[in-house]
């Protein structure tokens, strides 16, 4: 078993992925005539980044606009590191180059949390640079559990798994989604990341009770949440991250919050990403929401 | 490994990665593949398998074009939205990604465009794309260990030693030569102007070079003059300060002393350079 860097979650707070869009924020010089650093202007307590977005030419440290960005941020807050391209559930395990490149950044940034989604994104050597579906049997389960594995040594500390949004089931599955998830991260002994949107969208597209979902979570290994908007299309719903958190998305992040106890969540906004303030305001609620229910400070 | 879910991700990749979509896909192939793709996808009748597997190769084509218009943003400007589209269809067919990071899913468009319908009826979109990536990739080339060379630096050195002086660049400095100028390309583009109709031809009257480089945080890219390309290319290779006078001055016999100088000085005020060896 690997040993946890923490082996007890820790309490860090509530915050937002950092989109492009905000770069400029970041590296303005800042309104008391310092050079840019963010001086308690970020104003969250938590932020996170994709991974990599700060892979370097060659799997290096980048240089220029990403370096100062990354080093910046880190300076006044925690740092989560949130890959796309791990792909634990490809049949090709993922490249050395990769996990070389993953373990730059990790060593340069210090994160507080090193996650990636349970999916495949590969096969034969294409990347499809999506979050592709498993099929919910023993032999996703162990494929799965490798690579998070090679992963986790690679990294030398746990890693979190997210689940995915979904839109087709993959055929011969055995078991509900929450019961694959929480297989993986057990034979793997890795953490989980909940993505409350995720279920939400889930559990209209495949129909089931998103609250069963919750019933089917080991809390101890949930040690961050996701919430973000999606759209309605009717027929499905679709995990596009735009607008603010719904209504129906905060209702399931307080039964988990209730359940779980306090856990770090990040707000997601890719489309339209708007100002700064208003997804703040976001981060905001959600630590309002949990201290509301867990106590603690609002 | 389990030979089941290799096939799967097979048949999921093949279906959501057929240029003319999944209906498609299914349409022209065989019983057996139908079959394998009716058993790994489980539909019903609010949103049948197919449909579902649409989404994803919508995702898929989707998420590849934004990488590369966002990438060749003047490209996508001048030859408008419908062609680009087209362009982005063939190369995401032709040429899928091979790296898990997408940043480097465009780098190729360059060389693709040199083989495309496209570069053939309206010539040099290649070079302007290269151009493009050259702006892009400068942006998180490892900064230098070693701050920029500063004036004072070059000031401290001894007249006699001039000649011998080598200066070297900073990774993220790059000379670019292209047969077609695209200054007014560039000068044009805006992100909210309507593409031009038709796309303008641009003489091929080069070589002409272009200058792309990094300051701390931001890239910028400027025409350089044949004898300037050329004395920036004799300090890339490692050559002396008295190499490089003399490659400029190879092609252009009518440059003085005190012109060279100001070269250096406004290249040293740019930052390209990280080291000078004296």
């Amino acid at each position: 078993m690997l040993a946890p860097a923490m082996s007890v979650r820790p309490s860090l707070g509530h915050g937002v992925g950092l989109r492009l869009t905000h770069y400029d924020r970041i590296l303005a010089p800042g309104a008391d005539g310092s050079d840019g650093s963010l001086a308690g202007d970020l104003g969250v307590e938590l932020v996170e980044v994709v991974t990599e977005n700060f892979f370097g030419p060659g799997g290096t440290v980048p240089g220029g606009r990403p370096r100062a960005v990354l080093e910046r941020v880190r300076a006044q807050v925690p740092v989560a590191l949130h890959g796309v391209s791990l792909g634990v559930g490809s049949v090709d395990p993922p490249p050395e180059e990769y996990l070389r490149a993953l373990r730059t950044v990790v060593d340069w940034i210090e994160p507080a949390i090193v996650s990636d989604h349970l999916c495949w994104g590969s096969v034969g050597g294409h990347y499809a640079h999506d979050l592709l579906p498993l099929p919910y049997r023993e032999d996703a389960i162990a494929v799965a559990v490798d690579n998070v594995g090679r992963a986790q040594d690679a990294l030398g500390r746990r890693i979190l798994l997210e689940n995915v949004s979904s839109y087709a089931a993959i055929g011969g599955g055995t078991m509900p989604e929450w019961e694959f998830l929480m297989e993986v991260a057990r034979r793997a002994d890795c953490l989980v990341l909940l993505d409350i949107n995720n279920i939400v969208v889930n559990a209209k597209n495949h129909g089931f009770d998103a609250l069963d979902y919750l019933a089917g979570v080991d809390g101890d290994r949930v040690w961050q949440f996701h919430l973000a908007g999606h759209t309605d299309r009717g027929a499905y719903k679709f995990d596009d991250h735009v607008g603010p958190v719904p209504d129906e998305v905060w209702s399931l992040y307080e039964a988990a919050v209730a359940r779980f106890g306090e856990v770090a969540s990040i707000v997601e906004w890719d489309q339209e990403v708007p100002p700064w303030e208003v997804l703040r305001a976001q981060a905001e609620r959600a630590r309002d929401l949990a201290a509301a229910l867990v106590g603690g400070e609002a | 490994m389990s030979q089941r879910l290799r096939d799967e991700q097979a048949l999921f990749w093949r279906a959501i990665s057929w240029p003319t979509g999944v209906d498609d896909f299914l349409a022209r192939t065989d019983d057996a593949t139908r079959e394998a793709f009716g058993r790994m996808v489980t539909g019903d009748a609010r949103l049948p398998g197919p449909r579902r597997m649409t989404i994803y190769a919508e995702s898929y084509f989707y998420r590849l074009a934004d990488v590369l218009r966002e990438q060749y943003r003047v490209l996508a400007w001048i030859i408008g939205p419908v062609r680009f589209h087209d362009l982005a269809t063939d190369f995401v067919w032709q040429r899928p990604s091979h790296s898990p990071d997408v940043r480097r899913f465009g780098e190729a468009l360059p060389d693709f465009l040199a083989g495309h319908p496209l570069e053939a009826r309206h010539p040099g979109l290649g070079e302007l794309a290269r151009v493009e990536r050259a702006i892009v990739t400068a942006i998180d080339r490892p900064d230098s260990a070693r701050g920029p060379v500063e004036r004072s630096a070059l000031q401290a050195v001894e007249a006699e030693r001039w000649p011998g002086l080598r200066l070297r660049l900073a990774d993220h400095v790059e000379v670019l030569t292209t047969r077609r100028s695209y200054p007014l390309a560039f000068a044009a583009w805006r992100d909210d102007a309507p593409s031009p109709d038709p796309i303008p031809p641009v003489p091929e009257d080069g070589p002409f070079h272009v200058l792309v480089w990094r300051t701390r945080l931001e890239v910028f890219h400027r025409a350089l003059v044949p004898a300037q390309a050329a004395a920036l290319r004799a300090l890339a290779a490692g050559r002396t300060f008295e190499a490089m006078c003399d490659a400029a001055v190879e092609l252009d016999p009518s440059l003085d002393p005190a012109t060279l100088v100001r070269w250096l000085g406004t290249w040293i005020d740019d930052g390209l350079f990280h080291a000078l060896e004296a």
